[in-house]
């Protein structure tokens, strides 16, 4: 279920959550990748949360 | 509070929530949420996804298409009924519901009608370009109001060329003429269009920019005082 919410953010959301998180890569490794700065990728993982509670609010799932 | 550690606390929730700031950081993102209760209904909102998200295996996500099995013929009925009776699909909350659950409310019907369309031309082969393309890419934003009377909610699509707010709104006051930015990580400001309010009935804009998704940051929508009504975070 979570797996398909994932799916259902935006790619720059969902990449900033699944490198940082699932995959548990430092910040500031993955900003450098990305080639954005750290504080767009903290942003992106914050906006990236609320847009999965969203999701799974509209999928009628209670995280 | 500062207005600005505000919004550079508010950032780093998502990183507090998932156990990823050093002690430092979490002693001051702490010692803010002590003193601001919209900081922790946010943090309250995104916390509970950390412990379910952990157990997603990241190969997964790429496995199958975007759309959840049932969504499509969930979507084509409700296309249908709209077509058919012309009824709303939003219904006025009753007036014992808080505010922010309308809202709410709202916006899970506009992502509702954002992938009906998006369904109707994949599952169905709806339109001219066939079912080997691929769905637009839209991505929810999160609006903030900074009126009382405006509810409004957005979508944007990446594009090459730049990209579009996709805005369904009501509130704007009618006549007057409201203009659109987006905001680049450069802190530079580019017109993206402008609409005129339409007061109480729905209305549906699409604001077309010339900066690139991925060096959005934000946009804004100004009234003819040059007031910020409406503001997301990109």
């Amino acid at each position: 279920m979570i797996t398909d919410a994932l799916r259902r953010i935006s790619p720059q959301q969902r990449e900033a959550l699944v490198e940082t998180y699932l995959r548990g890569r430092r910040y500031a490794e993955v900003a450098v990748g990305l080639g954005v700065p750290v504080g767009t990728l903290r942003s992106r993982v914050f906006y990236g949360l609320k847009a999965l509670r969203l999701v799974l609010d509209e999928m009628g799932v209670e995280p | 509070m500062r207005p600005e550690n505000h919004r550079a606390v508010r950032e780093q929730l998502g990183a507090f929530a998932l156990g990823q700031l050093d002690a430092a950081e979490r002693v001051a993102v702490q010692a803010h949420l002590d003193g601001c209760p919209s900081c922790r209904a946010e943090l309250n909102s995104i916390a509970p996804l950390a412990a379910p998200l952990r157990s997603v295996r990241p190969e997964r996500i790429d496995d199958v298409p975007a759309l959840p099995p049932g969504l499509g013929e969930a979507v084509m009925s409700r296309i249908r009924a709209e077509a058919g009776g012309g009824q709303p699909t939003v219904t006025p909350a009753p007036p014992d519901r808080a505010p922010w659950r309308t809202a709410r409310r709202l916006q899970l019907a506009a992502a509702a009608a954002v992938i009906a369309i998006a369904a109707g031309g994949i599952g169905f082969g709806v339109g001219a370009q066939g079912s080997s393309s691929a769905p637009a890419p839209l991505e929810a934003v999160a609006v903030r109001s900074a009126s009382p009377t405006v509810q409004a909610v957005a979508d944007v699509v990446p594009h090459t060329w730049g990209v579009e707010i996709k805005l369904e709104a009501t509130g704007f006051a009618p006549g007057r003429v409201y203009r659109v930015s987006v905001t680049d990580d450069q802190g530079r400001t580019v017109g993206a269009g402008e609409f005129v309010g339409t007061g109480a009935e729905q209305m549906r804009c699409n604001l077309n920019s010339s900066v690139l998704r991925a060096a959005a940051a934000g946009f804004q929508v100004t009234d003819p005082d040059g007031q910020v009504v409406v503001s997301a975070a990109l």
